[in-house]
């Protein structure tokens, strides 16, 4: 062996050991997750992020991407960075009714081979709907929402049961003097105006899209008599007349400053109305929405959950950091900290989560009763043809019967013109 | 040889402003939506006959020209008044000059979300200056009657400023002789505004207005943080709707046609305008 | 008609601009205010226009007292050093506007401005803009524009600096003819002497805010009462002799003559003006400038003389003439 040959074995020697102890190294390298999550979640998760990553030292790297506050701001984020091709995010916390939309676009991965029935069966009943759609599972739920009635123990011995009762209740304590205003929820132009009416709607025994047609039920009497309640709400005082720009926090700013008898809002104004400075603290009871005699009442789904996108590159380590984050011991560490309701039915009866919260059992009520905003990829769209026209009964603009008629008309039109593409 | 100075800037003018607009042009005479996959499929000018047809656009359009067409007004006349402030010497003119620039430099949503709080009824404190004068709630965001003023105020006191500072650059322009020789001749000080500040302002008035115009025609996150379009979607703009087009409804061929749409007639507004003033005697001879 | 300032001071902050300045000038005088950049010549016009108010001292024109009479009712004719034109009005435009402002009568408008053009020959230019004239002929229009203003005095600051040299030396004799043609004061800033001295009758030489002397050109040239005047007046500069005994002895460079026993001196540099020549020299009293006639030689030995009654001799001191 010469000189030369030997220099070049020992060359080849430190090439090839070099490449195995990188490719040694790389696969030691843990895969990165990254979760995109509105501000407010983002931020009660680290705790059980740190956790997770402890849990998964050198296999995985859970990342969360701090979104915009506002929910719409993060739909726009994530929606902006899947229209540029190759996402940064392997999943995303999204609200209810997006999820039909970024599923027909395409962008989520199915959730089924990572769930059996038995996980579904451990979801409480109402969390169980919005998850899928077109009979696959594209998410899987963190917190659940629903539409609550909270009411003034103080004023009144009973809540209010149906649209009537709110009424007169509330015009009687706003004729003792007691409180200048009656009953506060969303009239804003936006979101929350349609669950407010959904709600009104099925407790006066309508449907705003019959699941699986086309069938619009906005011109129907029920749903004319929702809209003609809502409207009497504000032409007789009960609801100042301001609820017509209100969304969620304008209208928890009045009741807890405990100017209103009445408020429809989310389980997250329980723990606002019972901190130690609200004025009306241990004077709220919560119930769920007023119902017409002979209907039932109802409540809003409103919930957040994890979809993997399609162009992760790692789903079944993405379906890992889900099953954590959405496990029994995470959801109960998020109610315990932050209300977050729960998802997983036995968590109901936990007695450390009941004993921490006396709303839980009507929580877990409303839960049985939700009811789910129309699931079609149109739903921005026909959401937004119902905020214009009740925005525009409500300030009076319109006439109840004209506005529901356009109503009923646009959404069949929106409907139709998509059945025809 | 001056021509190809001008090269870089006209292929940067061409790569930010000209490849999206020509983008939205063919986007706009496809379906590319949810429905479709967001694939684009050639609909023949479809978008364009909904475009037409679409009641909602000509509300948001003239709800939009409105919009822009007062608080622009508002703004050069609040600005002119400012601008001759601020150009007079007085003790302390910095600091202020510093100050008024100070809502400029806020980022539009906080300040819209203050807006929103001012207005807010009952607590805000426009309603707390009707309770001292024992008027009834007024009601400033829930009435689609006067709501948009409210946005007008809320735009007139974030770009003033800006427009301010415009017409400040134009009077520092104008040399203290002319109004000294206009002095000797006999003016006085208001004829002096007439006579020469305001033809010797013109160019500066008629580049705040073009500009600000353009910018008000796009008002869209004041709108979005302060009503959301409503009430009865009597503030909704025309940037609002493209938005909720391509962004809530996935509807990336309708949004375009809207947005070209809407680039359209503001070009259209700005020719007129632009027209208008030239035709006026004074600008003839400032722009010749 | 006539000027009078009478003990006129003003003051910005702490600083004296212009300085107890005693002016007079007469029916169908120029008096020219010549100093360099500073000296208040330009500070002392805006007192006299009404533009600035004199801290103290009064100011007369034709015996009445102006002090504190607006500048519109002074009724000046001024001309600014940059004309001070309309840019959005055309010329006639701009002659018309005072008159306009002043409500004259519009019949009466049209004849004054066409005679005032016609008079300026600047009929062709009547529907220009400012932007479009030359020099000389915007020089035309504020001038026209002072005419117009039928004033009871002139003021002329620095107008002829915005134009190149040889149009400058060709304008003097009409613009002198045309201020001059009716009697007015006429009072005429500059920093160029020779403009001063072709265009006025007298001039008063400013330092400091204060008129160092005031004279006909000769005057200031001949007899200059102060070591300032007598460098600010003449080119080439006066040579200065280092003081002897507390005297300063000034002699102008036209006043040395090639002897064949005198001064010693070395030349240093020569420079051609055509028919003469000045000549840069090193001598035992220090550096001396010299004109002599365009066809001397330089001699071998170079020696200067002078005759004394061409001497100007001044305090050290106090920088006064003392002989």
């Amino acid at each position: 062996m010469n000189r030369r040959t030997g220099w070049g074995l020992a060359l080849f020697l430190v090439l090839t050991s070099l490449a195995v102890l990188t490719s040694w190294a790389l696969s030691l390298r843990p895969i990165r997750i990254n979760v995109l999550m509105p501000a407010s979640f983002a931020d009660q998760t680290t705790e059980l992020v740190r956790k997770f990553n402890a849990d998964h030292t050198g296999k995985i790297n859970l990342r969360v991407t701090r979104g915009p506050l506002e929910t719409e701001a993060v739909s726009d984020l994530a929606i902006s960075s899947l229209l540029l091709g190759k996402s940064p995010f392997d999943a995303l916390l999204i609200d209810v009714t997006w999820l039909p939309k970024y599923a027909a676009a395409g962008w989520l991965a199915p959730l089924d081979p990572w769930i059996d029935q038995q996980a579904i069966d451990s979801l409480a009943p109402g969390a169980q709907l919005g998850n899928s759609y077109k009979d696959q599972i594209y998410r899987w739920p963190l917190v659940a929402d629903m539409g609550l009635l909270y009411w003034r123990t103080d004023l009144m011995k009973e809540p209010p049961k149906t649209p009537q009762e709110l009424l007169e209740i509330s015009q009687r304590i706003q004729q003792e003097g007691r409180v200048p205003y009656g009953y506060v929820w969303q009239g804003r132009q936006y979101e929350g105006l349609s669950c407010v009416f959904l709600e009104v709607l099925d407790g006066f025994g309508g449907k705003w899209l019959t699941p699986g047609t086309d069938i619009v039920g906005l011109n129907s009497p029920a749903s004319q008599k929702a809209a003609s309640w809502l409207r009497k709400l504000i032409s007789s005082g009960v609801s100042p007349k301001a609820v017509i720009n209100y969304a969620e926090n304008e209208t928890l700013q009045l009741f807890k400053s405990g100017d209103a008898a009445l408020m429809r809002n989310w389980p997250y104004a329980w723990g606002e109305v019972q901190k130690t400075n609200s004025p009306i603290k241990g004077k709220v009871g919560v119930t769920t929405m007023v119902a017409a005699p002979g209907h039932k009442s109802t409540a809003t789904l409103g919930s957040w959950g994890f979809s993997i996108l399609k162009g992760s590159s790692n789903p079944d380590a993405a379906a890992e950091v889900i099953a954590f984050l959405t496990s029994t011991y995470a959801q109960k560490q998020l109610f315990l900290k932050n209300s977050y309701t729960p998802t997983k039915a036995e968590l109901f009866n936990d007695p450390e989560l009941l004993a921490k919260s006396t709303i839980l059992p009507i929580l877990a009520e409303a839960l049985q009763s939700t009811e789910q905003r129309p699931q079609t990829p149109l739903y921005a769209q026909i959401s937004d043809v119902l905020q214009r026209q009740l925005s525009s009964i409500l300030t009076g603009k319109s006439n109840v019967n004209t506005a529901m008629d356009r109503a009923q008309r646009n959404t069949e039109q929106i409907l139709l013109a998509a059945g025809e593409t | 040889m001056i021509q190809l100075l001008l090269l870089p800037a006209a292929l940067l003018i061409a790569l930010v402003f000209g490849i999206p607009l020509i983008r939205y042009c063919w986007l706009s005479v496809h379906a590319n939506s949810v429905v479709t996959g967001l694939v684009a499929i050639p609909n023949h000018g479809a978008n364009w006959l909904r475009l037409f047809n679409d009641e909602r656009f000509w509300q948001d359009s003239a709800q939009t020209a409105r919009f822009a067409f007062v608080s622009v007004s508002l703004e050069l006349l609040l600005a002119l008044a400012i601008a001759l402030l601020l150009d007079q010497r007085w003790r302390g003119r910095g600091v202020v000059r510093a100050i008024t620039l100070l809502p400029w430099a806020l980022p539009t949503t906080v300040m819209a979300l203050g807006w929103r709080w001012i207005f807010n009824t009952p607590y805000g404190p426009i309603e707390q200056l009707a309770v001292l004068f024992r008027l009834p709630p007024l009601n400033i965001l829930s009435n689609p009657d006067i709501t948009w003023l409210a946005t007008v105020v809320g735009d007139v006191w974030k770009t003033t400023p800006f427009v301010a500072l415009i017409l400040l650059a134009g009077l520092q322009t104008i040399p203290n002789d002319l109004y000294e020789a206009f002095y000797l001749e006999g003016g006085n000080p208001r004829a002096a505004f007439f006579k020469v500040t305001l033809p010797l302002l013109q160019p500066y008035l008629l580049l705040g207005l073009l500009f600000r115009l353009a910018q008000a025609f796009g008002v869209f996150d004041l709108i979005q943080v302060m009503t959301g379009g409503g009430p009865a979607s009597s503030t909704e703009s025309l940037a609002l709707y493209a938005y909720l087009n391509a962004m809530r409804f996935l509807d990336f061929g309708y949004s375009a046609t809207v947005m070209i749409g809407s680039f359209l007639l503001l070009v259209f507004i700005c020719l007129f305008s632009w027209l208008v003033i030239y035709q006026t005697r004074h600008l003839r001879g400032v722009f010749k | 008609m006539s000027l009078i300032l009478e003990n006129i001071s003003r003051r910005i902050g702490r600083d004296w601009i212009v300085r107890h300045l005693q002016l007079e000038v007469a029916e169908g005088e120029c008096l020219a205010l010549l100093g360099p950049s500073g000296c208040g010549k330009s500070s002392t016009l805006r007192l006299i226009a009404g533009l600035d108010q004199p801290n103290e001292g009064r100011i007369y024109i034709n015996g009445k007292d102006v002090t504190s009479v607006s500048p519109v009712n002074r009724r000046i004719g001024m001309v600014f050093q940059s004309y001070a034109l309309f840019p959005h009005l055309t010329v006639a435009e701009n002659l018309a506007l005072g008159l306009r402002v002043r409500k004259i009568s519009a019949n009466d408008q049209y004849q004054r401005v066409a005679s005032v053009l016609a008079l300026m020959q600047l009929e062709d230019q009547a529907n220009q803009r400012p932007a479009q004239l030359s020099g000389g002929q915007r020089q035309r229009v504020a001038l026209a524009r002072a005419l117009l203003r039928d004033p009871l005095i002139y003021l002329l600051d620095e107008p002829m600096s915005n134009l190149d040299a040889q149009l400058r030396e060709d304008l003097r004799p009409e613009l002198r003819r045309l201020i001059l043609k009716d009697g007015q004061p006429v009072v005429y800033v500059t920093h160029d002497q020779h403009e001063a001295m072709a265009m006025a009758h007298r001039i008063g030489v400013m330092r400091g805010g204060q008129i160092e002397q005031v004279g006909t050109p000769q005057e200031l040239y001949h007899q200059p009462t102060s070591i300032f005047v007598a460098s600010f007046i003449g080119r080439p500069q006066i040579n200065l002799l280092p003081a002897e005994s507390g005297i300063i002895t000034a002699i102008r460079p036209e006043d040395l003559k090639l002897c064949t026993q005198g001064l010693s001196c070395q030349l240093i540099h020569r420079e051609w003006l055509g028919t003469s020549q000045l000549w840069l020299l090193e001598s035992s009293r220090g550096p001396l400038r010299i004109i002599t006639t365009g066809d001397t030689s330089i001699p071998n030995d170079i020696q200067l003389t002078w005759l004394p009654e061409k001497e100007h001799k001044f305090d050290a001191s106090s920088g006064l003439r003392c002989n």
